[in-house]
């Protein structure tokens, strides 16, 4: 199996880029909410312990992934890709079409912050660093999965790692910077094209795996994207209520 | 795990809490996969099968190629329609 082309490695950095660069968004809301309302002893031990987790989940998977034959890793790979991104691309439909709400960071920001406050403050705080703790573990748990599958299918594991390291520390500046302002993120249209793109991946590694030769081999990708973009356009744009739509368009 | 054969008490401590990890692992499993939206979990098995099955047992090639994005996008839409009939009951 031939590693990916130029266009095949800008994709699969773009892809982890942004899947990595949307959970930590997620994250680094609930970190800013805990360290703001309990102090940042308690934020910052949770998130190293979440760190050092994450690190263990990828010293024993990450090895243990590349024993497996490229065959039966694709199709692995590319199922766990296609049910993951169909999940993030049917939400972000949703959410385009007005069926379900947008994930607005302030609302969830003032929700933790109101959770926190019932709690006595104290220099070590348990459910501080609970809290600090599930929000990185669970939503790094994403960065690894996405980081691990794509880039151990691909074999550019560096590539995804460098591209997942690089969205944390720009967000983690980004998030410094701009602190509480992490609802400007424009977090459905990134959803929207992650989904879009892991499912690309998803289909063109269950064909590999299956043993099909793509036609354009891996023009094959960019071609999904563009198809599966394109039709979610014309969908986004046929079930969204017309009064809607007219005021989007204004 | 050494800890968990000191005694009875210590044991039934030990071995709730890896029950405790075990259930709660499987939970976020399910919830990882399935969620809300187990019709999507099925498409994805169902894609791999059924592609697979035309491809190795008619060869159909050319098939599989137009079929497989197709039943991707497919599932995703019939997923979004089911959601959008559910809100407006």
């Amino acid at each position: 199996m031939s590693a990916l082309s130029t266009s095949g490695v800008i994709a699969l950095f773009v892809t982890v880029f942004l899947a990595s660069a949307v959970e930590m968004v997620e994250a680094l809301t609930i970190v800013v909410a805990v360290g703001a309302t309990k102090g940042w002893r308690s934020a910052f031990e949770g998130v190293a312990v979440a760190l050092l987790a994450l690190a263990a989940l990828v010293a024993v998977f990450g090895p243990a992934l590349s024993r497996i034959p490229m065959s039966s890793l694709r199709i692995v790979v590319g199922t766990v890709l296609l049910i993951f991104g169909m999940q993030w691309w049917r939400k972000a439909i949703l959410r385009s079409i007005g069926l379900k709400a947008k994930h607005d960071e302030d609302a969830i920001y003032a929700e933790m912050v109101e959770e926190l406050q019932q709690s006595p403050a104290s220099t070590r705080d348990a459910a501080a660093f609970m809290m600090a703790f599930k929000g990185v573990f669970l939503e790094g748990v994403e960065v690894v999965v996405t980081v691990i599958t794509l880039g151990s299918s691909a074999h550019r594991l560096g590539v995804a790692a460098t591209a997942a390291g690089t969205a944390v520390v720009l967000v983690a500046i980004v998030g410094l910077i701009v602190a509480r302002q992490l609802s400007n993120v424009p977090e459905n249209a990134m959803k929207m094209v992650v989904g879009i793109m892991m499912v690309a991946y998803g289909t063109f590694w269950i064909g590999e795996g299956i043993g099909l030769r793509w036609p354009g081999k891996d023009l094959a990708l960019l071609a999904f994207t563009l198809i599966y973009g394109f039709l979610t356009w014309v969908v986004v744009l046929s079930l969204t209520p017309r009064e809607r739509s007219v005021a989007v368009a204004s | 795990m050494g800890s968990c054969v000191v005694t009875d008490a210590a044991r039934a401590v030990c071995g709730g809490g890896v029950m405790k990890f075990v259930r709660g692992f499987g939970k976020f499993l399910f919830e990882f996969f399935v969620g809300d939206t187990p019709e999507l979990f099925v498409l994805g098995v169902a894609v791999l099968t059924i592609a697979s099955a035309l491809l190795h047992y008619l060869n159909a090639r050319a098939l599989v190629i137009a079929l497989l994005p197709l039943m991707v996008f497919g599932g995703v839409l019939g997923s979004v329609l089911l959601e959008r009939r559910r809100k407006s009951r």
